[in-house]
């Protein structure tokens, strides 16, 4: 069964997204900041993190950067899922590191399908992103 | 005793008769005859004893009879008397004694004379034999003698003639002018006391001829009653000093008419240097007075013009030397006419140099004709060495044959207009750049403003769209994984899908609030309500909302519970207030509220311990969407404290907050509720 970390401040969407992912049958961990996610990443040990951009203590950006720096979670694949939609949001995440880029609201089949594909394709390694 | 019979030869009829009348009466026979032809008849006829003839006549003249008779051995003894005209002359005379006269009377003498004459060589010839005329002329040079003198008398008859109808001509003419020209002539004959009028004498006292008898006292008499002392003395001075003279005087004329009159008289004396007339003139000048009066009047009216008009008067010449410069331009230009003349300026040298090239050409132009009429503005110099504006208006007056005789300006002073002018034109440019600046400012608040509705646009669309994800999420999960889910679970996404609406519902509501602010379409209702009530009721529903359990301190120290407000606009502003307070601190900070009267308002205090605000945002905070610098991983719209500024303001009310980074901040919201 793979893992995953799910990183978001609002409560009512995270519970609503976590929902969806375990009756499609994935084990899902919650983290409200990033901090909060760096804290539950060792233990967790996920095979994908999802995260939003905006949060307090430490945004998506700073995650991001932080887990790619991670010798054990360079290559893990990442999607922001993020109510910042604007062009430079999402160069911006990609240059950060992350593989996918969803905008708030989306399907939950879009979800899960982006889920499903990098799991499939799921790289050997990452490679870190463009510097900022 | 026997009677010598005469014979009296003229051409004139009345002579004829009147020599017939005077010799009869002398007891002479008389035969008169026409001419010298005719004459000759008579003697060839009759026994004549003698013979009296004119020597002009037709036909055959005196001289010719003369000479026939001494020619005719018949006739050679009869004497001759030549009575001729006035105008003969001694040659005349000669010339009959050489033909063979007796005797040469001339016209007019008296009868005596002529009888005298007659009786005398009647006696003598019977004693004395006439002799032939010792070399008498052939009859050939006495024929061109008689020819020339024809001639000559004939111009002379001409010239008299013609002097005569002149004379005539000149006196009709004398009348007319004396009439034409309101003047009378007098004389007074001293020496007999004879005064004599003129017909325009008359005329001008409005008299006629025959009225009055020419006299001083007639004169006198229609002399201006003020003037008549004077007039008086002027002619008894004259009378005792002889002296030539002139005087005006006030004359009533016949019928009441006050007229002007001027004398001007002129003594003769004799010989012995003894007065004998007295002549003069005098003229009706009222008409002339009123001329020149109208004139004077006229120049003097000119001249107050002139001098008062606020425009300067010059006239110049054709090397632009002053001829006359009027008191005005004295004022203006500092020199008086004399001054400027002394000081050998020119219009030229008057002129600002940099001006001199255009005035030059101009003047150049009047003075050649070329240009009649101008009008320039330049520059000028003062006599104390000031720069002056100008306008000045030129004119070439012209004789006849369009040569150009003078130069005339009228000018005026501009310089305060002209500096008016350029502060107008600095004052003006002055808006002009004021409104630019103005306008920059409003076209740069517009931009920012469609800055800031864009960066609404995009936040209020961020804003919506976490709700709407979750809605979405349970939404689709009660669809696709209805029978996976347990009634309850459904229940709570529902209500879950409720919360996020009406979450949805605040914040459309937030930012109509704000765009209804912001365009002035809110109206504050006020009711009555219990203030410490209101507020404790607002602190529970927010203490509700937030996850963690927070210390919320409120305080109510207000004299009255009682306020009047428009709750909706009262909620707004605690519930961002409080909201704000428990969002920007850590769940073990306490937060505190505290209302109080303050001025007679209501002084609502809401204070953490949060993480502040920058001072240099202090003020910004307040504007839409502007959050502060450190709250970007705090969930936010960045409305919040805008609405409330509007709100507070749309009560009349004041925000202020005080803040310290990392310490906490202080919102202190006055409203007048009462």
């Amino acid at each position: 069964m793979n893992r995953i970390l799910m990183v978001e401040d609002t409560a009512h969407l995270s519970e609503e997204i976590s929902d969806i992912l375990r009756l499609e049958g994935y084990q899902v961990t919650i983290a409200d900041n990033g901090l909060r996610a760096l804290e539950l990443l060792p233990e967790a040990s996920p095979d994908l993190i999802i995260t939003d951009l905006l949060m307090p203590r430490m945004d998506g950006f700073e995650l991001i950067q932080r887990v790619r720096s991670m010798a054990s979670f360079k290559s893990i694949p990442i999607i922001i899922l993020s109510a910042k939609t604007s062009n430079a949001d999402k160069i911006r995440g990609k240059e950060a590191g992350a593989n996918a880029f969803i905008g708030k609201p989306c399907k939950a089949y879009e979800l899960v399908a982006s889920i499903n594909a990098l799991l499939r394709h799921k790289p050997t390694t990452h490679t870190r992103g463009l510097p900022r | 005793m026997k009677k010598d019979t005469i014979l009296v030869v003229d051409d004139t009829a009345q002579i004829l008769k009147l020599s017939r009348d005077i010799f009869e009466m002398a007891g002479f026979n008389v035969i008169t005859a026409m001419d010298g032809e005719q004459a000759l008849r008579v003697l060839a006829d009759e026994k004549i004893d003698l013979v009296v003839t004119d020597i002009l006549m037709p036909n055959t003249d005196g001289y010719l009879l003369c000479y026939t008779m001494r020619t005719t051995e018949k006739l050679k003894d009869i004497p001759v008397i030549i009575y001729s005209a006035t105008y003969t002359s001694f040659s005349d005379e000669e010339m009959a004694m050489e033909m063979g006269a007796d005797k040469f009377i001339r016209k007019p003498a008296s009868m005596d004379e002529l009888i005298a004459a007659a009786r005398d060589l009647l006696s003598d010839s019977r004693k004395l034999p006439h002799k032939i005329p010792a070399k008498p002329k052939s009859l050939e040079a006495a024929r061109l003698y008689y020819e020339g003198l024809a001639i000559r008398l004939e111009a002379r008859t001409i010239e008299l003639i013609d002097r005569k109808e002149k004379l005539e001509q000149g006196e009709s003419r004398l009348n007319e002018a004396q009439t034409i020209a309101h003047l009378g002539s007098w004389e007074i004959d001293m020496e007999h006391d004879l005064q004599h009028w003129s017909d325009e004498m008359f005329n001008i006292f409005g008299i006629v001829k025959g009225e009055g008898v020419p006299s001083t006292e007639l004169f006198l008499s229609f002399i201006h009653p003020d003037d008549l002392d004077f007039v008086s003395k002027k002619i008894d001075t004259a009378f005792k000093t002889l002296t030539d003279s002139m005087f005006d005087f006030r004359f009533i004329r016949k019928g009441g008419a006050l007229r002007q009159g001027y004398s001007k008289y002129r003594f003769e004396f004799n010989k012995d240097r003894k007065p004998v007339r007295l002549s003069g003139i005098v003229q009706d000048i009222t008409e002339k007075m009123q001329a020149a009066e109208a004139l004077q009047n006229a120049h003097d009216r000119l001249v107050f013009h002139i001098e008062n008009a606020p425009l300067g008067f010059i006239e110049w010449d054709d090397q632009l030397l002053v001829k006359s410069w009027s008191k005005r331009a004295e004022e203006i230009f500092g020199w008086t006419e004399k001054e400027f003349v002394d000081a050998g300026k020119t219009g030229y040298s008057q002129v600002y140099e940099e001006d001199r090239p255009v005035m030059s050409e101009i003047a150049h132009q009047l003075v050649s004709g070329e240009l009649t009429r101008n009008r320039v503005q330049h520059r000028n110099y003062t006599k104390d060495g000031r720069v002056i504006w100008c306008e000045w208006f030129n004119s070439a007056l012209k004789d006849k044959e369009g040569k150009v005789i003078t130069i005339m300006s009228l000018v005026q002073d501009i310089t305060d207009q002209k500096t008016m002018e350029v502060i107008q034109r600095e004052k003006l440019e002055r808006l002009v750049e004021e409104r630019t600046h103005k306008l920059n400012e409003s076209l740069k608040k517009e931009k920012e403003l469609v800055e800031m509705r864009n960066k609404f646009v995009s936040i209020a669309s961020h804003e919506f769209r976490t709700p709407l994800s979750t809605i979405s999420f349970a939404a689709e999960s009660i669809r696709n994984y209805f029978h996976q889910l347990t009634a309850e679970e459904i229940k709570r996404k529902l209500i879950k899908i409720e919360d996020q609406t009406s979450h949805m519902t605040n914040l459309l509501e937030d930012i109509l609030t704000l765009g209804k602010s912001e365009t002035g379409k809110i109206k504050v209702k006020r009711i009555s309500l219990d203030l410490k009530e209101f507020m404790e009721s607002l602190i529970e529903e927010v203490r509700a909302t937030v996850k963690e359990k927070r210390e919320i301190n409120f305080t109510f120290s207000c004299d009255s519970h009682k306020v009047n407000a428009d709750d909706k606009l009262l909620r707004n502003v605690f519930n961002n207030l409080l909201t704000n307070a428990l969002k920007f601190s850590s769940a073990g900070t306490p937060v505190t509220i505290a209302v109080s009267d303050f001025e007679g308002e209501v002084l609502i205090e809401v204070a953490d311990e949060g993480i502040g605000i920058e001072e240099s945002e202090l003020t910004s905070v307040f504007e839409s969407f502007q959050r502060g610098s450190n709250a970007s991983a705090v969930q936010g719209t960045g409305l919040g404290l805008s609405i409330l500024k509007k709100a507070v303001e749309l009560m009349d009310g004041t925000v202020e907050v005080k803040s310290c980074v990392n310490k906490g901040s202080t919102f202190r919201v006055q409203i007048p509720l009462r």
